[in-house]
């Protein structure tokens, strides 16, 4: 027992400084859709229907939160946030609890609807607005108003012109000058605010932790650690774990995940949806319930499932109607996301599997390893199954006879044929065209004969938890790493290592992140 | 009942020890996917079983006086009636029987399942054995998922029906994936066109291969009740003239169960099936 208490009360060992750092610019970061939603449900209500009919996110460096700070909105987009944002003031003046949550005031005057939009403008422009700012909305609310002869209708001009702002739609946090290091900067308290909600709950500050940002608290050690300490027994964090795996695994795609119906009898419009959940399920009750390991995420025989995903993985469903927990058979092949639909279907060709792909989700997704592109002018395609080649192994083979092409595959290919026992959709096969599948290879120097084996080498494998540590600090950051900031990530990944690779310890550390608090100068 | 206790004491003695006598863990479970009767192939010759123990001759003493099938492996005095009926049925509005069959199937409102409890390995192959398997006839509850091919599903769970009777026929063997479940004796209800067939399965009245890709292919067999078809021809949806020429057919054809006065009482009938693994759900 003694052992256990001092094991309990042993401070964490004495860690070297972080490494200096150059920070980068500030960036305006655009929305994600998912951060739209979930920004104006917290807004107005969460029986608001948020509109969908947005311009697609699209990913940089893999994440959709770095691919809102570099690409461009098109003046179709500019439009469809116009076009919702009058849908949504219109819900929230029309619905009456939504209009009772929006509006505190009972006088329809200019007084309450100064009062109402200055309320929703410091909420979703996460700072106070100014004088300047208020009056003008306030302006535009009153004319309408009396153009249309309507309060109400004038008040949804005024919520309107808030929520299709740039100063809604796109995070602007461009720092200040830090007094206590002077030639350096800082982001700003309410900065602060900001980049911690975004990052915990991937949506917008609550008044609390605006006030704190108000108030000059999160330029603090002790009052960020307050609030990431709220922040993260807070539901909403689950949401912001969810979001970050389901960036980093590009999980989203699944929505539009299409199988040959021919070949694979037990897809269906809603598998995609169903493998999505189970995996962020995973990643929620991992980061979470058991505030566990991250590399058991590729391991754990736990897993999420509904009656759909059960039947192709040929075990009991857990529950006849949604998601339940359930634990996998030792015996059956498969464990941890590697065993997933998600990945496995995600990660194959409409008709058939793809190594390739498996295998260089890998290496890049997970081990954040950059291959390059197959040159132009060589092809990329496979021998048909045939007698010679009957089995995918024996076709990839064939093509990595091909020296232009053996560079690369061979990083991806003996991977991604550890997975061969799981077909395009995800189900388990112990055949190939009536040929035995050889699911056995090798993964940098750790040899496996198959699926489960190669689960188990992933989890060893030293560069997992060094990528999540780039891959999440730069989901929280939101922007592109560059060199400058290597040695501060290599930094965290070590003290992610020697804190049992906890995911939550990860998150903590990166809000201390010189990184996440420090900016560059406005360029 | 001498007799009857004495077989049973000859077939039971050789499997009484202290241990269980099956002690496998796992389950195996599958459900009927596809249901139809066995025909009449060529003259004489269908599929299914002896019900009666007795190989029947026309005008014989045995099965009421109607002649037995001999099954297409050359087995003698299989019981099946409803081969002779059948043709007859169907050119009366019964004539979708076998559809309708077939849908209630895949709607879910008969959902047949084969239930084999302490499996050592897995009965998945057909070389699959297990010389001691508790096995049992059930029904399930719930729609059937179907696969883009049209066929359900394998492996998807179903709701055990708790409220449907489950005749557990004991230990039986599986040997090469060929199962023999004899001594049955249980009464399934099947709903048709809104109306409760009792199907009574007498002993030895099921038997199924597992075939190469898992499923197995099995002939159930039993007798329908003449009373409760003839209430079902009786009701009011159906032609008098049909109901007339049902009482007719079941006069002349039952074959099984006769009664003190030696009247047979059910039409012997055969169904052949295919039967995909699923599992059950035990809750509700």
């Amino acid at each position: 027992m003694l052992p256990l208490l001092l094991a309990c009360v042993t401070p964490d060992p004495p860690r070297e400084p972080p490494p200096t750092l150059e920070p980068a610019g500030p960036v305006l970061k655009r929305l994600t859709a998912a951060q739209y939603g979930n920004s104006l449900r917290d807004l107005l209500g969460d029986t608001l229907v948020v509109p969908d009919d947005l311009e697609p996110d699209a990913a940089s460096d893999g994440l959709l939160v770095v691919g809102g700070t570099v690409n461009s909105l098109s003046s179709l987009g500019v439009e469809q946030y116009e076009t919702a944002a009058f849908d949504v003031a219109a819900q929230a003046l029309g619905d009456e609890t939504l209009r009772a949550r929006l509006i505190p005031c009972s006088t329809e005057d200019d007084a309450c609807a100064s009062a109402v939009l200055e309320a929703l403008g410091r909420r979703a422009w996460r700072r106070p607005l100014t004088d300047a700012e208020l009056g003008r909305i306030t302006d535009v609310a009153r004319n309408a108003s009396v153009v249309l002869g309507d309060w109400d209708r004038g008040l949804e001009y005024g919520v309107a012109s808030i929520l299709q702002s740039p100063h809604f739609l796109y995070r602007v946090e461009l720092g200040e000058d830090d007094p206590e290091l002077p030639g350096e900067h800082r982001y700003t308290s309410t900065d602060m605010a900001t980049r911690l909600s975004y990052f915990l709950w991937n949506s917008t500050p609550d008044d609390e932790l605006l006030a704190a940002g108000e108030a000059g608290e999160l330029v603090t050690d002790a009052g960020i650690d307050a609030q990431v300490d709220r922040l993260l027994a807070d539901p909403r964090a689950r949401a912001g774990v969810r979001d970050f795996f389901d960036q980093m695994l590009m999980l989203y795609e699944l929505e539009d995940l299409s199988k040959d119906p021919a070949v694979y009898v037990h897809t269906s419009s809603t598998v995609g949806s169903s493998a999505r959940e189970e995996t962020l399920a995973l990643a929620e009750w991992l980061a979470f319930d058991e505030d566990g390991d991250y590399r058991d995420f590729y391991t754990s025989t736990t897993t999420f499932i509904d009656s759909k995903l059960a039947t192709i993985y040929a075990v009991p469903a857990p529950s006849l109607a949604g998601f339940a927990e359930t634990v996998l058979p030792a015996d059956g092949g498969r464990r941890g996301f590697l065993g997933h639909v998600s990945f496995l279907a995600l990660q194959a060709h409409p008709t058939s599997t793809s190594p390739t792909r498996r295998g260089q989700f890998i290496r890049e997704v997970l081990f954040c390893t950059s291959l390059a592109a197959p040159p132009a002018d060589v092809d990329t395609s496979i021998p048909e199954p045939s007698a010679s080649y009957p089995t995918m192994r024996a076709r990839l083979q064939e093509h990595m006879s091909n020296p232009e092409c053996s560079g690369c595959h061979m990083l991806t290919d003996p991977i991604g044929l550890g997975f061969e026992n799981f077909d395009g959709l995800g189900g388990w096969r112990v055949t190939e065209n009536d040929n035995p599948i050889n699911a056995s290879g090798d993964l940098d120097g750790a040899p496996f004969t198959n699926a489960w084996g190669l689960a188990g080498a992933v989890h060893d494998n030293p560069n997992l938890g060094p990528c999540l540590t780039r891959t999440m600090y730069q989901y929280a950051t939101g922007h592109a790493v560059d060199d400058r900031e290597r040695d501060l990530i290599s930094w965290h990944a070590d003290g992610f290592a020697s804190h049992d690779f906890r995911i939550q310890w990860l998150i903590r550390d990166i809000t201390a992140s010189s990184g996440f608090r420090r900016v560059g100068a406005v360029e | 009942m001498l007799l009857f206790l004495l077989t049973c004491l000859l077939a039971c003695l050789p499997l009484r020890s202290p241990e269980p006598a099956c002690p496998g863990e796992k389950t195996a479970v599958f459900v009927i996917s596809q249901l139809t009767f066995s025909r009449e192939l060529e003259e004489g010759v269908s599929a299914g079983f002896d019900l009666d123990d007795a190989v029947s001759a026309a005008g014989g003493s045995s099965g009421c006086g109607l002649a037995d099938y001999t099954d297409p492996d050359g087995t003698p005095g299989v019981d099946n009636q409803f081969a002779r009926v059948l043709p007859v049925l169907e050119t009366t509005e019964a004539q979708a029987l076998e559809p309708l069959i077939q849908a209630a199937v895949d709607d879910g409102s008969l959902l047949i399942t084969l239930e084999l409890g302490n499996v050592d390995a897995g009965i998945t192959t057909p070389d699959s054995s297990d010389t001691c398997v508790d096995f049992a006839l059930g029904r399930a509850t719930g729609t059937p998922s179907m696969g883009t091919d049209g066929a359900m599903e394998w492996n998807q769970t179903l709701a055990r029906d708790t409220l449907s009777p489950r005749s557990e026929a004991g230990e039986v063997a599986v040997v090469d994936g060929h199962l023999e479940a004899s001594g049955l004796a249980v009464t399934l209800p099947v709903t048709i066109l809104g109306h409760e067939l009792l199907v009574t399965v007498l002993n030895g009245s099921l038997r199924f291969d597992v075939q190469e890709d898992g499923s197995v292919v099995g002939t159930l067999a039993g007798g329908l009740d003449q009373a409760e078809l003839l209430a079902i021809a009786e009701t009011d949806n159906i032609d008098p003239e049909v109901t007339e020429m049902v009482a007719s057919l079941l006069d002349y054809n039952v074959d099984l169960a006769p009664n003190e006065a030696g009247t047979c009482q059910q039409l012997s009938i055969t169904l052949q099936f295919v039967a995909v693994p699923v599992f059950l759900h035990e809750g509700a």
